[in-house]
């Protein structure tokens, strides 16, 4: 996914002009500029699968591979590009982005099965349709309907969620080799390796890895992924952070959690619905139903 | 947008009273034909199904189909608030996430409005198919009321045993055994007085008591209520509601031991 593209060999390029005021720094790899189709790549808006709202991303020229656009800002930053300046100190990477995780949000919200580049149709953001051209395998996903040329699919939640478990299973090797710390609370030394840890650090790699996956699925397909692949919830959560001794609090007394506590937390208890207990003629309700027969078996759905 | 005026106010209070036992929250699909809902219980045994037609109302517009998806038990402490005499009108822009329900009163008086929020709810609608059935019973609603509640101290099931000399509503339990039985009325000065039994083929079933009971419930709609039974489909008990419409209930029958 996107980490690995960082460390691979990075051109810069200037995507500027001068009759344009304004000029941006993005770094790109090089395969993307020498596209051999003769369009050059497009930056579009296209619906963030978490956030559901509208995000940059990046085509190539024909648009068989599709970029995520990642922004790093630095208000008091410039630079200088040739003899002039550029005032916008932001940073721009674009990293390849599977794009099936952008045509999963449509596939779950269409109802009926349809045709790939009807379910791809988006008033607000038209450049959704660009999707349709992108070689990828939607069957992960989905479940194929009729001929293969119609290119109509159904979502299917199961293989979505087996398709996840692969990502999930094959980005857990990457943490460990780049060693990327994923213990929460607790900062690591880079000089004093710590051991006896390791079946902890089993879950914590899981959980990162299940973070940095629930940022490209919408939430509600998060909390059943977290079912899925068995989770297992966060404990010893508070007692952790008692040990930490605060500079600004020296006395050690305890430290409140933060609102920007921790970016990839598991987004399980937030989208759980809250259910009220039945009342007690609820409940009366539903014991006499014991014994009777479901009244769909006898009326079909419609 | 959607608006609907109905003079008689009590009519969608009575009719609240009727479905909000079964059902905590429904889908209110309003068309140019009028309002409907159809909805399950919670244990999937019932099905209530309300008609309530466009002409029934004194005044009805519907631009676009409309569902509203509603909490049953914050609209029934909305009507509340209506006085029996009061006109009602419900309002409700497209797409939006609120209806409005405006009381007023005889003399203009008085004017309340009541906004409230709308909620998404998965609904499933069942295709009811048309069925002749093989027993279709009219009596007063009061006495089908009064027999529910009578039966159900003795048992939490109840069989109705329809025949050509008449009706048979029976209960067992640990107290013991009840039974009543309802011949035809012979001579008929109000219709919504008599029972009438009209027969194809005798059927006897068995029903969840509470579940009947809760039917009941609508008794204050309407005078007569209908009931018609068929072998191993489900019962359905009928109300009118004055000229603008019904309610139906259906409750899936009871399946019979095998060692019966």
């Amino acid at each position: 996914m996107s980490r690995k593209a960082k460390k691979e060999d990075i051109g810069t390029k200037k995507n500027s002009s001068s009759t344009l005021p304004k000029r941006r720094v993005v770094i790109v790899k090089d395969a993307l500029l020498e596209s051999d189709s003769d369009q050059n790549p497009t930056f579009v808006q296209l619906r963030h699968p978490s956030s559901g709202k509208a995000a940059m991303f990046l085509f190539n020229g024909d648009n068989s591979k599709v970029n995520e656009v990642m922004q790093f800002s630095d208000p008091k930053r410039s630079y200088f590009i040739d003899q002039t300046v550029c005032s916008d100190g932001d940073m721009y990477f674009c990293t390849p982005i599977d794009p099936l995780f952008l045509v999963l949000p449509y596939l779950m919200k269409a109802e009926r099965c349809s045709p790939l580049d009807q379910t791809l149709l988006d008033d607000e953001l038209p450049e959704v349709a660009r999707l349709s051209q992108c070689p990828m395998d939607v069957n992960l996903i989905a479940d194929r309907r009729g001929l293969e040329t119609l290119n109509a699919f159904v979502y299917n939640e199961d293989k979505t969620l087996l398709w996840l478990q692969t990502k999930l299973e094959r980005l857990i090797p990457v943490l460990r080799q780049k060693t990327i710390n994923t213990s929460k609370n607790v900062a690591v030394s880079a000089n004093f390796v710590k051991i006896g840890e390791e079946e902890d650090s089993n879950v914590n790699y899981l959980r990162y890895a299940y973070g940095l996956l629930c940022d490209y699925i919408p939430e509600s397909l998060a909390a059943k992924f977290a079912d899925f692949i068995k989770l297992p919830p966060e404990l010893e959560r508070v007692s952790k952070r008692k040990e930490i001794v605060s500079p600004t609090k020296p006395d050690g007394k305890k430290v409140k959690l933060d609102d920007d506590d921790e970016a990839y937390e598991a987004k399980t208890p937030v989208s759980k619905i809250e259910k009220k207990a039945p009342s007690a003629k609820e409940q009366a309700l539903a014991k006499a139903a014991i014994g009777s027969k479901s009244i769909s078996s006898f009326f079909k759905k419609k | 947008m959607f608006e609907a005026r109905l003079v008689q106010s009590s009519i969608l209070k009575k009719v609240l009273e009727a479905i909000k036992d079964l059902l905590n929250e429904a889908t209110f699909d309003c068309s140019d034909s009028g309002m409907q809902l159809q909805a399950m219980d919670n244990s999937h045994v019932s099905l209530v199904s309300l008609n309530l037609r466009s002409d029934g109302f004194d005044k009805y517009r519907c631009d676009r189909n409309l569902s509203m998806g509603i909490n049953l038990g914050s609209m029934s402490k909305i009507m509340k608030c209506a006085g029996n005499d009061d006109i009602l009108t419900i309002k409700a822009q497209d797409n939006a996430d609120t209806v409005m329900f405006m009381f007023e009163s005889q003399n203009q008086e008085k004017v309340s409005d009541y906004e409230m929020k709308l909620m998404d709810i998965d609904q499933e609608h069942l295709g009811i198919p048309e069925t002749d059935y093989s027993c279709v019973i009219k009596m007063p609603s009061g006495e089908f009321s009064r027999i529910c509640k009578d039966l159900s101290q003795f048992g939490e099931s109840m069989v109705i045993s329809c025949t050509k000399e008449g009706v048979k509503f029976s209960a067992a339990g640990d107290v013991g055994s009840a039974n009543i039985k309802l011949a035809q009325t012979s001579n008929v000065d109000k219709e919504e007085e008599a029972v009438v039994v009209e027969m194809q083929e005798p059927v006897t079933l068995t029903f969840a008591c509470r579940y009947l009971n809760s039917f009941t419930k609508a008794t204050a709609l309407s005078a007569q209520v209908i009931l018609s039974m068929s072998a191993d489909v489900p019962l359905v008990v009928e109300y009118k509601i004055g000229d603008i419409g019904q309610i139906r209930y259906y409750l899936a029958p009871k399946i019979e031991d095998e060692d019966n």
